[in-house]
């Protein structure tokens, strides 16, 4: 069985894999994200559930003699040799009692008292009310998270813990880590179900419709999807994530199904097909082809596939996503495609693409410099030109939106016969514009209008690969792109100490006077709402060169001589 | 919501309106009511009455919201404005422009952001015509080392972020100059093109051997680079760095190990720990080895199925491209695509007239291997006391070829008096390519 410090970084791992710097990080934890990180310790799942063994873990580390034992976990320091913090594990216990919190409406506000009944639940300690022995009279715990946030923003991360008031001041930590509670996805879930949703949202459309059903779920995330909250402008992909998660689980569900699994591992039996652009530059002609997108939480796995009697394994792009397939033609394109997958070691035995109306094409995230687009689930920034593919039922409704001022394009390129790409497309109107506006393609509406009223936008500079920052010498510019005509800017250093602070105008280049290597935080203003984003100076020892399969590469370009290599066929 | 205009009749100039409506929204607060305003396209111009339409959104055609109505109101009236109840929709504003002329629209709340220049569309293999820039030093530009480090750190990526890396690095200023710096990469090993050059590679890191006088194994770094893989070399053997002939490219790291079984050891101990290094040996000698001869070679190279109708054409002649109508002849040939959908970029490419098949290669390949098809005769002049090797700069060899070359040295050549020279070449690496090349050989023995 996983010892404690097994459970304590697997769930740092867990939290953190796969993120880019300036991500928001959040400890979200339940039943089912124990589930899939228990999956990660190659040892049998035990007969009650990953859960069940991390309460086991927690009790026999932290718990002794009916209180809780901080310095198991905190002395002779809270981080361990390598610097990683040793309490997470029992941070990630109270969240796991917030998750629990809550009554099945969503609706009655929630109890201080409540959060310490589940909390001693998860301990062991039953018996107890209030906080808890070992925490009574002590900010120990406060401490920690602040610790956590510490550690966090040292690896260029944005921490989302935050106090309460009054009552609050601790138990609000814990409550902030818990983005859906049960209670929420219940309802989410039974939303889903009742209101017959179709199955092939993505999630940028997911969310959209999500929100706009929002008058349907709990209160708390009806707080968190309101657009003029901190939550939604700071969390948003973090909430994205999890709408689409329960998404998943209900798309995968059995018909019959009434309520939302809570125990057992997650089974994900299809892949999610999107698509990747391509052009032949000499030609001008354009492609498509699959792109899957990997499941949450998965982890590696063989699969492998056919199609026109030829075969294809999946391989790894980068976290998320594994490398285009084959070029999709029309038909696949306007009908979807559902393809088998064979796999020896997961539960995959399908890809899916969906039969969409439209697909929105965003620059690569990570190397936006690559004019590589695909379909990547991001949604649209403002500031930043997209690719729109559109069958020609929705052409009628964008030049609606264009003549009404809400779009702009600078091309459009038939693909197919009945499906044209329209390029350098821009959002040109704020969130309300778009509500006055009636199409025959509401999904379109819901997918295009922006999100937010301002974005910072970082330009030019020498990335790192995979979103790991900018070169030292060569750090980015910034831009805003906004609707109203300043912001406040501030850029602080890893000490907080703030660097330059300026009002700026939209659609100025700002010189930012970045100093050393290390994390920066950009923190943007404007009319009550703020937005902040890290940029991670490296030094140029920082990165490892990318460790590649060279003879695989070789045999890719079929390639016998390979820089100074001459290759033995 | 519905989106819907009302239509007001009035004189003067739209543009004042614009401004004074502007303002008046925002001190009336009526940005989430009044969105945007357009007119007839050329009002401005004109003297008498004419349309303006301003843009509202509320929950119905017609309806103005009670929360807002007195202030939008009060703010027509500060405008002179009078509302005759003509409410219409935009199709409607459309037809109400006389003779379908177009509109001239603003939206109040518009976004303003930044607009960046693109790189258009380039062909990495057709540079000529791109000269160098800025004045050439024998001091090391250090954004030369950084490029490598940086591509090593990606190991792969597009041709478009090649260009901008250079760009931001200050190699490149307008984008064009990155086909030759990444000629001389492919040149010294350090990365490859795929064939129609739109992607790139890095190539793995190798420790290229050169000839030694005395017992030592003494090389040079090709391929993925990275600060750690320096300093591990420094810890066993001994290391220099040193500019190229004209600083254009990253430093020579040249490596001295007691013996090869040393070097072996490192590259063994480095794998392990870090990323693959691999012993490449005389690279020079086993590349020139299993090169190809000139015929084999125009063979092997990508063929492209053009319709020649869609292109103009200019044809190699007296170092010069020249108009021409189709191409008819064997020859090297500069093509432009005639439509103007896409960006397509300018292609240099071989023509084979007896087998009416299009060639794709860098560009001074094919301008070697026209010249030879044409009978030209291509010189190699070998100085067997220098060890170098001449050859004219009018004639360069196809990239593969002179990377034989480059990797004798581990240096770029060097130019003078019109010749290209490649240094620490042995007689029998200038034979070897001089052979495949159909170059006549002409040997210099000194005194």
């Amino acid at each position: 069985m996983p010892t404690y410090h097994e459970w304590n970084n697997a769930i740092i791992q867990y939290a953190t894999q796969g993120l880019s710097i300036g991500a928001h990080v959040f400890l979200s934890t339940d039943n089912e994200t124990l589930e899939a990180i228990g999956f990660t310790f190659d040892e049998p799942r035990p007969d009650s559930g990953w859960s069940q063994d991390f309460i086991r873990s927690i009790r026999s580390h932290c718990v002794y003699k009916d209180r809780i034992n901080l310095s198991r976990f905190t002395s002779p320091s809270p981080r361990d040799t390598q610097d990683r913090p040793r309490y997470v594990a029992f941070l990630a216990a109270m969240v796991l009692a917030a998750h629990n919190m809550g009554d099945e409406s969503g609706e009655k506000p929630i109890d201080p008292k409540d959060f310490y009944t589940h909390f001693n639940s998860v301990l062991g300690l039953p018996d107890q009310q209030g906080r808890t022995e070992g925490l009574r009279g002590s900010d120990a715990d406060e401490r920690l998270w602040q610790d956590w946030s510490m550690w966090l923003r040292s690896q260029g991360f944005l921490p989302t813990a935050s106090s309460g008031d009054g009552a609050y001041k601790y138990i609000r930590y814990p409550i902030s880590q818990a983005l859906l509670r049960q209670s929420d996805k219940n309802k989410l879930w039974r939303h889903f179900k009742q209101a017959n949703w179709r199955k092939n949202f993505d999630e940028v459309l997911l969310m959209q419709r999500v929100r706009r059903d929002s008058q349907y779920l709990t209160t708390h995330l009806q707080e968190i999807l309101d657009t003029k909250g901190d939550m939604w402008l700071r969390s948003y992909e973090a909430i994205s994530s999890a709408c689409y998660e329960v998404y998943e689980d209900w798309r995968e569900s059995d018909e019959n199904d009434t309520h939302l699994p809570t125990s057992g591992p997650k089974l994900r039996t299809s892949l999610d097909g999107k698509i990747y652009r391509s052009e032949d530059f000499f030609s001008g002609v354009v492609e498509y082809r699959l792109f899957p997108r990997q499941t949450r939480q998965s982890v590696p796995a063989e699969l492998h596939t056919e199609y026109a009697s030829e075969s294809f394994t999946l391989t790894e792009d980068r976290p998320g996503w594994y490398l285009p397939l084959w070029s999709l033609d029309e038909e696949q394109l306007t009908n979807g495609l559902k393809v088998p997958i064979v796999s020896p070691n997961s539960a995959i035995k399908s890809l899916f693409l969906p039969a969409r109306d439209f697909w929105v094409l965003t620059l690569d995230p990570d190397t936006p410099d690559s004019g590589v687009y695909a379909s990547w689930d991001k949604g649209i920034e403002l500031g930043t030109e997209f690719i729109l593919l559109v069958h020609q039922e929705v052409q009628e409704d964008l030049t609606k939106l264009r003549d009404e001022g809400l779009l702009a394009w600078q091309t459009i390129v038939p693909v197919f016969d009945s499906w044209h790409e329209y390029g350098g497309m821009t959002v040109q109107s704020e969130p309300q514009a778009w509500m006055s506006l009636n199409l025959g393609n509401e999904a379109l509406r819901l997918t295009l209008q922006p999100r937010t009223t301002f974005s910072t936008n970082f330009v030019g500079g020498l990335r790192a690969p995979r979103g790991h920052g900018w070169f030292v010498g060569y750090e980015p510019k910034l831009s805003l792109a906004s609707f109203l005509p300043n912001a406040d800017l501030t850029v602080f250093d890893e000490d907080e100490a703030p660097i330059y602070t300026a009002t700026i105008e939209p659609g100025q280049l700002i010189d930012v006077p970045w100093r050393q290597a290390g994390n920066y935080r950009v923190v943007i203003e404007q009319s009550g709402q703020s937005d902040e984003k890290i940029v991670r100076i490296l030094n140029w020892s920082d990165i490892a060169p990318r460790s590649m399969d060279f003879i695989q590469t070789a045999d890719e370009f079929n390639l016998s001589i390979y820089g100074a290599m001459v290759r033995d066929k | 919501m519905e989106r819907w205009y009302i239509a007001f009749n009035t004189v003067g100039s739209p543009h004042d309106i614009l401004l004074r409506l502007a303002q008046a929204v925002r001190e009336h607060r009526l940005g989430d009511f009044v969105v945007r305003f357009c007119y007839e396209k050329g009002t401005g111009k004109k003297r008498g009455q004419f349309y303006v339409f301003v843009g509202v959104a509320s929950e119905e055609k017609g309806i103005i919201p009670l929360e807002i109505y007195n202030e939008f109101y009060g703010m027509l009236q500060r405008l002179h404005l009078s509302d005759h109840q003509m409410y219409v929709y935009f199709d409607d504003v459309k037809r109400m422009v006389p003779g379908g002329k177009e509109l001239e629209i603003h939206n109040l709340r518009q976004i303003k952001m930044l607009k960046l220049d693109k790189l258009e569309p380039s062909d990495p293999f057709s540079y000529s015509g791109v000269e160098a820039i800025g004045t050439q030093t024998a001091e090391i530009d250090p954004a030369y080392n950084e490029l490598l480090y940086w591509l090593s750190a990606y190991g792969r990526g597009t041709w478009q972020q090649f260009r901008a890396a250079c760009q931001e690095l200050g190699l490149d200023p307008k984008g064009e100059y990155a086909k030759r710096i990444v000629r001389r990469l492919r040149s010294l090993g350090h990365l490859e093109l795929t064939n129609e050059g739109q992607n790139w590679f890095i190539t793995p890191s190798c420790i290229v051997e050169i000839p030694s006088n005395e017992g030592q194994y003494c090389a040079f770094l090709a391929g993925q680079r990275s600060p750690q893989l320096i300093q591990a070399l420094q810890q066993v053997a001994q290391v220099e760095s040193e500019p190229h002939p004209y600083g254009n490219a990253p430093e020579v790291v040249r490596i001295m190990f007691t013996n090869q079984d040393e070097a072996e050891d490192f590259a063994k101990s480095f794998t392990q720990q870090h990323h693959s290094v691999y012993l490449a040996g005389r690279a020079d000698i086993r590349i020139a080895s299993v090169l190809p001869d000139l015929a084999s070679w125009e063979i092997s190279l990508p063929a492209l199925s053009l319709v020649k109708g869609n292109y103009t054409y200019e044809q190699w002649m007296n170092h010069g491209f020249y108009p021409i109508e189709l191409p008819k002849v064997t020859g090297l040939y500069r093509l432009t695509h005639i439509s103007t959908r896409f960006e397509h970029p300018q292609l240099t490419l071989f023509y084979n007239a007896e087998k009416d098949r299009w060639h794709k290669a860098d560009w001074y390949g094919l301008r070697y291997l026209m010249l030879r098809r044409i009978g030209e005769t291509c010189e190699f002049h070998y100085d067997e006391h220098l060890k170098t090797l001449s050859i004219a700069k009018d004639q360069r060899l196809p990239d593969l070829y002179e990377r034989s070359l480059v990797l004798a040295s581990g240096r770029l050549p060097i130019y003078r008096h019109d010749q290209v020279i490649f240094g620490n070449i042995s007689e029998t690496l200038a034979h070897i390519v001089a052979n495949k090349l159909e170059a006549e050989f002409i040997e210099y023995r000194g005194i």
